[in-house]
């Protein structure tokens, strides 16, 4: 319990350090203030010197045309106030007369100089662009950030003592910083407002994980390399931007980022080092820094990226993203710089149809797609023969299959419902831990893409539609196709297309939700049936056979007999089981 | 409850302490602004300004800030900061603010044609200043030269010997001036004014010898080197407000013309730059 001393003692040390970066903040601001300059005394009206000049030079066509005006030319050291206002007149009229010839045709004349014009020019700040300037980032922040380090001072003790761990950290942090220039206007406000939010996950991550403050120089490390990354990339980003929303965007994302990328590092790289086998400290730290520029970067390839994600689907992409990247530094580089491509390959391709389908599921097949990718990266890349670009595997499964699940059910259907984000979801991981498992489904004989995947969904989602009736589940639907792709995954002629075009599993897949939930169902069928786990563990059932039974012309036919049979008993009241069905239906099969 | 209270008085107290000397230099700054603002606009705005023959506001330079504008702004920054450097000098050197306090009272004692005591006042030691500040008081004295040069061509005596101090004068400003822009990057705000001080030195330049009565060779010779001259500094400035600023496009910055027009010259002696993308 912190005591009243102990809390004034607190808020006076706050007190002065706040009055130390007020004081800091507003010197540099004074120090940084545009001034107007004053010319110095000198001529700043056309005199009869800038007439002679001119008609030294240019204008001497003009003499030889005007006796009076060579008059006066000749006579210029001695003219009255009226010749000279002659003199000058006619000059301004020669002069202009040259600058509308010299100009281009069509082009606007110049417009005479207006103070607005020189003002400008005359208003001078203390520093150039290029220059290594005075405030930094940090300054700008400092206020703020004081007063978040007091509001986390009881959550996270010792914050903002230097001599302890979780202080050392705090402190590389804010070193990490200080030397982070933003440019002025905007894009400072912007940095200031980033910093800030940086500050906050930097104590977040203190207070949720204690152990990054334990390991304490690579945690120093970690934060201060990850921090300075993400603040210069995003610098980078937003000084590139084209409008403030997208400025904005850019700040949010990077906000919740930078504390995804410091949960992921704890609970992978401090927190799991057997991950990392193989990495030194430094790699580890340049694997997070060089992910977290990478996921950023992806905001340039796929515009609309960063606005996107949830913390916790953000959180889960890093994660993923980090992972695979320490497991095939050879295929996303040393520090995870290729990432970035794969999020914004995975959302470019596919972003489109997951927007048709539902939101928020774009993030998820990013993560879904990383995390697969750990596993076996080496496997689901490989390089079109056709025009030689890279291709990751399960962005290509997963573009054939979205359309199909994103289409309308077709002309005379019996079971229209349209699919959301979360069904899309469960078939997509179904089906990706297929292609994962067999590369081949996306590659024919020759090397070239094969549709086969797109194909069987499509037709099994036909023969959805065409059969089942209204009460089939969306969810008992895509577990279905999951069912009968994994059937043709073990055995392939199940789902390639005979003469008239059709596939074994998609006539399969009628039959069987014809006789659960068709016009004509039993009865008894549909009660038992209708549950889901059931339907599904008859399917299961079925397809499982069928692919271990090798290729047959009647086998449509075998399993009408055999689901006319099972109904038959369940309509007579016969006892049954799950073993039973199975060998009932073997027995048929090898008839 | 009555501990609490204390320690938040005590945190505003403290938050708004040491901070009196930034503010009263700022207002300085803010008041110099003002009036250079005023000078400049009477300069560049008024028709009388701009359209009149220079014969008829031939004016000298020590009185011309109190007769363009109103010298009560420059007077009021200078002695603000006179008296802030006598009493906060350690505070304005903690936070590096002094040479800007120099700034502002050698510039503001310029306008008001106390050249000496400008002069001094840019030249008092203030410790490492920023890059705008180091240059304005590396040409205090151009400036106060041009100024005393532009008085010296309109007052009523004219002689060859006035005409050799303003040469002299002129050309130590100019090489002043030039040493300043060298001192700062290329994209720095400040450029801008230094070329105008440039233009500004040979505009007097280009008079002089007429007003000085210098017989017709020299005045020709004298005239046509400021008219050189001038035109690099031009195509050097348009490359700055075209490279450096971009301020580019078909039609010219206003300023370029306004100072060819001046001098009474044609285009300039080069095109204009093709600039690297940035």
């Amino acid at each position: 319990m912190v005591g009243q001393v102990e809390l004034l003692m607190f808020a006076m040390r706050s007190a002065i350090r706040v009055n130390e970066q007020v004081r800091r903040g507003f010197a540099d601001m004074v120090a940084a203030k545009e001034l107007s300059l004053p010319l110095p005394n000198f001529p700043s009206a056309p005199s009869v010197e800038s007439a002679r000049s001119y008609y030294e030079a240019e204008g001497a066509k003009y003499l030889a045309a005007e006796s009076k005006l060579r008059d006066l030319y000749n006579g210029w050291r001695s003219l009255t106030p009226e010749q000279t206002q002659v003199f000058l007149s006619r000059y301004q009229e020669h002069w202009a007369l040259d600058e509308a010839d010299a100009a281009p045709a069509g082009k606007v004349l110049q417009a005479d100089l207006t103070w607005d014009d020189y003002r400008a020019l005359l208003t001078v700040r203390q520093w150039g662009k290029s220059d290594k300037k005075g405030p930094s980032l940090l300054q700008r922040a400092a206020g703020t950030l004081i007063e978040i380090a007091v509001d986390y001072h009881l959550q996270v003790p010792g914050a903002v003592n230097p001599a302890s761990a979780n202080g050392k950290l705090v402190k590389a942090f804010l070193e990490a910083i200080d030397v982070i220039d933003f440019a002025e206007g905007d894009t400072a406000k912007i940095g200031t407002q980033l910093v800030d939010s940086l500050f906050s996950s930097v104590l977040q991550t203190l207070r949720d994980h204690p152990e990054i403050a334990a390991d304490s120089k690579r945690g120093q490390e970690l934060v201060s390399r990850v921090a300075a990354g993400v603040a210069t990339k995003t610098r980078d980003l937003v000084t590139q931007a084209g409008n403030q929303l997208a400025r904005d965007g850019l700040r949010d994302f990077a906000a919740a980022l930078f504390p995804a990328l410091l949960k992921s590092a704890a609970e992978t790289v401090v927190g799991d080092p057997g991950k990392f086998l193989g990495l030194d400290k430094e790699s580890e730290v340049a694997l997070v820094s060089g992910v977290g520029a990478a996921i950023l970067d992806a905001t340039k390839a796929h515009q609309g990226l960063e606005g996107l994600f949830s913390q916790a689907a953000l959180d889960a992409v890093t994660k993923a993203a980090l992972t695979a990247a320490a497991r095939y530094p050879e295929l996303l580089g040393a520090k995870g710089e290729r990432t970035g491509k794969l999020v914004a390959a995975v959302a470019g391709a596919l972003g489109t149809d997951a927007a048709r389908i539902g939101p928020g599921l774009l993030p998820e097949l990013i993560r879904l797609t990383l995390e697969k990718s750990a596993d076996n990266l080496d496997a689901l890349l490989r390089v079109d023969p056709n025009d030689k670009t890279e291709k990751h595997l399960l962005v290509v499964a997963l573009k054939q299959v979205l359309p199909v699940l994103a289409s309308k059910p077709p002309n005379g259907a019996k079971w229209e419902p349209k699919f959301d984000a979360a069904d899309a979801l469960a078939l997509a991981e179904a089906l990706v831990d297929e292609v994962a498992r067999n590369p081949q489904w996306l590659v024919d004989r020759a090397g070239q893409e094969s549709r086969l995947l797109g194909d069987v969904v499509a037709a099994v989602l036909e023969a959805l539609r065409m059969q089942a009736g209204p009460r089939l589940r969306r969810d008992t639907a895509v577990a279905l196709v999951a069912a009968a792709v994994r059937a043709v995954g073990n055995r392939l002629e199940l789902g390639t297309a005979d003469a008239q075009g059709r596939r074994v599993v998609a006539v399969v897949a009628a039959a069987i939700v014809k006789t659960v939930h068709g016009d004509g169902a039993a009865l008894e069928a549909a009660w038992l049936f209708a549950r889901d786990e059931a339907l599904q563990r008859l399917a299961d059932l079925i397809f499982d056979q069928i692919a271990h039974a090798g290729a047959r012309a009647d086998l449509p036919q075998i399993v009408q007999g055999f689901l006319d049979e099972t109904v038959d008993r369940i309509r007579k009241g016969e006892s049954w089981t799950w073993q039973e069905l199975a060998a009932l239906l073997l027995k048929e099969l090898e008839k | 409850m009555k501990r609490t209270l204390l320690a938040a008085a005590a945190v505003l107290a403290l938050a708004s302490c040491g901070i009196d000397h930034i503010r009263t230099l700022r207002d300085a700054e803010e008041t110099f602004s003002r009036a250079a603002d005023q000078e400049n606009r009477g300069r560049f705005s008024t028709p009388e300004a701009v359209k009149v023959p220079v014969r008829e506001r031939d004016t000298g330079g020590a009185g011309l800030a109190s007769k363009i504008t109103d010298g009560t702004g420059y007077r009021i920054a200078a002695e603000m900061t006179a008296k802030l450097i006598r009493e906060k000098r350690a505070e304005l050197e903690q936070d590096k603010l002094l040479c800007t306090a120099y700034v502002i009272r050698a510039f503001s004692l310029w306008r008001l044609g106390e050249f000496d005591d400008a002069v001094e006042a840019s030249r008092q030691q203030c410790g490492s200043a920023a890059p705008r500040d180091s240059a304005l008081l590396k040409v205090v004295g151009a400036l106060v030269g041009i100024d005393e040069s532009n008085a010296r061509a309109f007052n009523a005596e004219k002689s060859a010997k006035e005409q050799q101090t303003t040469q002299a004068q002129l050309e130590s400003a100019l090489k002043d001036l030039d040493a300043a822009d060298k001192s700062l990057t290329r994209d720095h705000p400040l450029r801008a004014y230094l070329f105008a001080a440039q233009l500004a030195a040979l505009r007097v330049a280009q008079v002089s010898p007429n007003r000085e009565g210098l017989d017709d060779t020299a005045e020709r010779a004298l005239r046509e080197d400021a008219l050189k001259r001038a035109d690099l500094i031009l195509v050097e400035y348009r490359k700055y407000l075209r490279c450096e600023l971009r301020l580019q496009g078909e039609i010219e910055h206003p300023s370029v013309p306004y100072w060819r027009n001046l001098f009474g010259t044609t285009p300039l002696s080069a095109k204009p730059p093709a600039c690297p993308t940035p």
